[in-house]
């Protein structure tokens, strides 16, 4: 169907081409139009003579001057069309120019196979699953005790951002099924999302519970480090995620993201600014977004936590940002630095931390005007202004 | 598959516009009639293809598809419908696509309407808008494409930027298109015209319509520019000197140099050098403003997302056009006949004056627009060249042109008689003069520059009208005989005066900004505020949904004397999808002055920060603005030739001592 809307699109235009060479046109107007605009002054001068408008002493001169021009004119002539033969060769070589070009240059762009897909087309899809969600969550409520409709419905609050729905779920799930690492470190993570990617005392106290029962659960181990982290110690956190990378199964699809997160211990967040602006949006499935390549402007860190599963994007960005902050505090001499530091917290909806980052920065850099200046114009952008 | 085939129609315009610039140049070249008429065919079908894509694109747009990467990162699926539609243009990719899209339209309807065109010249110009078009398409479908894809489509998208969302989106940007990628096809005529070798007053008649429909765009688009930058960004001000807002002003000023020019051209065959030159200037300089906007050089609302490799495509589009244009005048000026002779005062010699000034004018936006940038790349130094500037060098510059301009409708054409000129602006020189007097004894101790700015528009205002006034009343004649007089005044002179008087509108309001009022307090809920003649109280703060933001609302009202003469509410919205407060001024037009209130940040105790200003006569600077586009209109709708008529001077037996009358 596609194809042959291309092709009927391809005909017309290489009819525009070929038309009008196949089909000469007489050559007779054309010197015609040329002069046809001084013969027209020379009879608008004449009729405002007969009008009285003008005296004919005054357009004498005139009328010379436009005469001369109309001579000037009339010198040019056109050629008549070429023969026949050549004329069909040149839109047969037009034509297939047309072509060629449109066609070399959609195969390069073009996604032929990709339907249209807007939006309302694709909500019918999108009612079905409220809907089903409206109906176990009613069926929950009758039967609070059914485990197996707990278990669809925690990961799926954790989707949708309701991390306070997601936490309940996770606790009724210990609570009806009974304790297990793996059910205990999903409630971690559920705690960590909640206090907006905090490792609390509460999610500690469960991760450490379920890596009593099993040291090496990689999820528990994570969080376990981003908790160092939070507390200062990078040493520690360092230890634990490279010994998650030391003990990953091949291809474990976690590796690459804590490997990031220790990259990011070195001293590399700098793409954490960016990237929280970027990943903190609505997420509008990035996963998705990026199947074609990143999106334009979209750093590789991003890209990265992007990638993340909905729960831990949050603490990673977090992290980052902590991490960013724990370096501007040692040293303070990087004004791009706490630029990325301000907009982060701003954009976390931190208004306090990110007026007293402002603070710091503006102590931090007080000999150096460009950069306050700077300052002042992202308070200024942002509305931190006091 | 409306996207699909919306982008193969994309590249299909691509591939007509190779054959548009190539095809009717060969035939103009040749003057092989079979050749050239393949140019109106393939402008129209590439025009056509152009607008297909570009429907595509909104129809994306319009129904969320977040299939395409342009309508995921420019939109929401809440969005009312207007910003959706406005979104199309509100980001780099789509804008381009309009500017394509207008320049095509400007191709289609040279070749729809240009019929009396000789065609050797409008073969070569629609050859030469085909190369701009060939340069533009292959840049938008190889760095900018808008028709880019999303595998697997997320459900929402990520806003238009809240700045963005406004009325003024739909507007602004196609008007300002419309003028300044409109000259483009003037540009085209003139380098046709030195490719063919034909410059007369012919092609002048062709070219001043196109000239004068892309000056009264651009012109509207300016001013819509900077009423929408005057009530959304909360300043309170309407032009800032902003490199972008430069960008729009150079070709307007070379536009207008231009606009007076090809009527030289078309009743004298003067001014030959000079039109070419303005013709090719004013697209240059819209060219450069693309750069400037689209390549990333500068940071602002205008510039969306940057990429390199975009400002180096740009960068090689600008030295192809404007050093080939420039390389192709220095080539052929040379053999430019020169055409009718005029005397220093006559109505041409006038025309050679506001060409210089307003050369002069843009030379010097040129010069503190691109200095800083410059400044900035070679030694990293950033300095700002802002209003100081401008008023220092710009201001001068207007002054003298702004006087000199009512004596050029009362000169002659050919020879002038300056006494003659003075006698007929007498009594618009003795108004201004005393309106100036007055206004400085009256208001001593206030702003010395206002009242002489009003004194001089007052005088631009009369001048324009009394030069209408008398060469409709040249001596006492009874009423009857007035009307037709009136009546049979061509339009392009009415067009002229009306124009003229826009300016002179404009300056007023600009001249009155001395006298405006502002305050910036942090003020309680029902504590009021003194603002010139009036005094205004926020009674109330309430928070409001919006569509895709949540506002907070004050409800404020203008006193006069005791009275409340107006209420108006200005807000705060957040726009939750890119967290980002937005102010939205609230404006009320009192007599010809406005009431502006912007709000700021609340604090805890219940104050918060305002910009209250009174501003008289503001609304002036975009009434002139409007003004001069309608006279601009008025001109364009006057088709009637042109022929200068040089007259001899008066016999002095002529009916007493009188002013002499120009020509229509």
């Amino acid at each position: 169907m596609v194809w042959l809307a291309f092709a009927f699109m391809a005909a017309a235009a290489v009819l525009c081409v070929s038309w009008p060479l196949l089909r000469p046109r007489e050559a007779a107007a054309e010197g015609a139009t040329d002069t046809a605009f001084y013969r027209d002054q020379l009879r608008e001068l004449a009729s405002d003579v007969d009008r009285g408008i003008l005296r004919p002493a005054d357009v004498a001169a005139t009328r010379a001057e436009l005469g001369r021009r109309l001579i000037q004119a009339s010198e040019t002539t056109g050629r008549a069309p070429g023969a026949p033969r050549r004329r069909v060769a040149t839109a047969a070589a037009a034509g297939a120019l047309v072509v060629a070009v449109a066609a070399g240059l959609y195969a390069e762009v073009g996604h032929p196979g990709q339907p249209d897909a807007p939006l309302a087309a694709r909500e019918t899809g999108q009612t079905d699953f409220a809907t089903a969600i409206a109906k176990i969550e009613a069926h929950l409520a009758s039967d609070p005790n059914d485990g197996r409709g707990l278990e669809i419905m925690a990961p799926v609050y954790m989707k949708m951002g309701r991390f306070d729905d997601a936490v309940r779920t996770y606790r009724d799930i210990i609570r009806v099924r009974g304790r297990s690492p793996s059910r205990e470190a999903e409630l971690g993570q559920a705690l960590v999302m909640q206090a907006d990617g905090v490792v609390t005392g509460d999610a500690r106290q469960v991760f450490d519970a379920a890596l009593k029962d099993d040291p090496v659960l990689p999820q528990a181990r994570f969080f376990e480090g981003l908790a160092s982290l939070q507390d200062g110690d990078k040493a520690k956190a360092r230890a634990t995620w490279e010994a998650l990378i030391r003990e990953a199964p091949p291809e474990a699809p976690y590796t690459k993201i804590v490997r990031e997160r220790v990259a990011e211990l070195d001293g590399a967040p700098a793409r954490g600014g960016a990237a929280v602006a970027r990943a903190t949006g609505p997420a509008p499935d990035p996963a998705g977004a990026a199947a074609r390549g990143p999106l334009p402007g979209m750093p590789a860190g991003a890209a990265a936590i992007a990638s993340l599963p909905a729960g831990q994007q949050q603490a990673a960005i977090r992290g980052m940002v902590d991490g960013l902050a724990a370096r501007l505090a040692e040293n303070g001499q990087d004004g791009a630095g706490w630029l990325r530091l301000v907009r982060a917290y701003r954009v976390l909806g931190e208004q306090d931390k990110a007026v007293k980052a402002l603070a710091d920065a503006r102590r931090a850099l007080a000999g150096d005007p460009q950069a306050t200046g700077e300052l002042d114009r992202l308070a200024h952008e942002l509305g931190l202004e006091s | 598959m409306f996207i699909e085939t919306g982008h193969f129609a994309l590249v299909l315009a691509l591939a007509l516009a190779l054959v548009q610039s190539t095809l009717p140049l060969w035939g103009s070249v040749r003057r092989d009639l079979t050749l050239m008429g393949t140019a109106v065919p393939v402008a129209i079908g590439q025009f056509a293809l152009v607008a297909y894509s570009f429907a595509c694109l909104a129809e994306a747009h319009v129904v969320s598809d977040f299939s395409l990467v342009n309508v995921v990162e420019n939109t929401h699926s809440t969005q009312p419908l207007v910003y959706k539609i406005a979104s199309v243009w509100g980001n780099h990719e789509g804008s381009m696509l309009l500017w394509v899209l207008i320049l095509a339209l400007f191709g289609a309807s040279v070749a729809g309407f240009g019929r009396g065109i000789p065609m050797v010249l409008r073969s070569a110009t629609l050859a030469v808008q085909g190369w701009i078009a060939s340069a533009f398409l292959l840049f938008i479908l190889l760095t900018s494409d808008p028709f880019a894809r999303v595998a697997r489509p997320p459900i929402e998208g990520r806003d238009l930027n809240p700045i963005l969302q406004d009325l003024g989106l739909a507007i602004h940007p196609p008007l300002l298109y419309l003028g300044y990628v409109g000259f483009s096809i003037v540009f085209s005529f003139a380098a046709a015209a030195l490719i063919t070798g034909r410059v007369d007053a012919g092609w002048a008649r062709f070219v001043r319509p196109w000239a004068l429909l892309a000056w009264t765009f651009l012109t509207l688009g300016i001013a819509m520019g900077s009423y929408w930058a005057y009530y959304t960004l909360g300043w309170g001000g309407f032009w800032f000197w902003d490199p972008v807002e430069n960008a729009s002003l150079m070709p307007w000023l070379a536009g207008t140099a231009l606009l007076h020019c090809t009527s030289v051209m078309e009743k004298r065959e003067a001014l030959k050098v000079w039109t070419i030159f303005l013709a090719i200037t004013t697209f240059s300089l819209s060219l450069l403003g693309t750069f400037l906007v689209r390549s990333g050089v500068l940071t602002s609302v205008h510039s969306f997302a940057s990429d390199p490799t975009r400002g180096t495509f740009i960068l090689l589009i600008l030295a192809l056009f404007i050093g080939g244009s420039f390389a192709l005048y220095a080539w052929r000026a040379p053999m430019l006949r020169v055409g009718g002779i005029f005397a220093p005062v006559s109505r041409e010699g006038s025309l050679v004056f506001n060409n210089l000034f307003l050369s002069a004018c843009c030379a010097t936006v040129l010069v503190g627009t691109l200095y800083p940038l410059a400044l900035e790349a070679t030694t990293g130094q950033k300095i700002s060249v802002g209003a100081p500037f401008f008023n220092l060098t710009f201001g001068p510059l207007m002054v003298p042109l702004l006087f000199v301009m009512p004596f050029g409708p009362a000169l002659a054409w050919k020879r002038g008689d300056l006494l003659g000129a003075v006698q007929r602006l007498m009594v618009a020189l003795t108004v201004g003069l005393v309106i100036a007097v007055v206004l400085v004894a009256v208001t001593r101790g206030g702003p010395v520059l206002a009242p002489l700015g009003v004194g001089l528009a007052a005088y631009i205002i009369v001048g324009a009208l009394s030069d209408v006034a008398l060469r409709v009343r040249p001596r006492p004649m009874p009423l009857r005989t007035v009307v037709e007089r009136a009546a049979g005044l061509p339009r392009s002179a009415w067009g002229t005066a009306i124009a003229h008087a826009g300016m002179g509108v404009t300056l007023l309001g600009l001249a009155a900004t001395g006298w405006g009022v502002e305050r910036i307090a942090a003020v309680h809920p029902g504590q009021p505020v003194d603002l010139g003649p009036y005094s205004v109280t926020i009674t109330a703060l309430v928070p409001r949904p919006g569509p895709n933001y949540s506002e907070t609302l004050a409800q404020a009202v203008v006193m006069e004397g005791g009275r409340v003469v107006a209420e108006i509410t200005p807000a705060k919205r957040f726009f939750a999808t890119r967290q980002q407060t937005v102010a939205e001024a609230g404006i009320v037009t009192l007599g010809l002055g406005q009431v502006y209130v912007s709000l700021g940040d609340q604090h805890p105790d219940g104050t918060i920060d305002t910009r209250m200003f009174w501003k008289p006569l503001v609304s002036l600077i975009w009434g002139g603005a409007l003004v001069m586009a309608f006279g601009g209109l008025l001109s364009l709708s006057d088709r009637r030739l042109r022929i200068g008529v040089a007259f001899r001077r008066p016999r002095p037996a002529a009916a007493g001592p009188r002013p002499p009358v120009p020509a229509e």
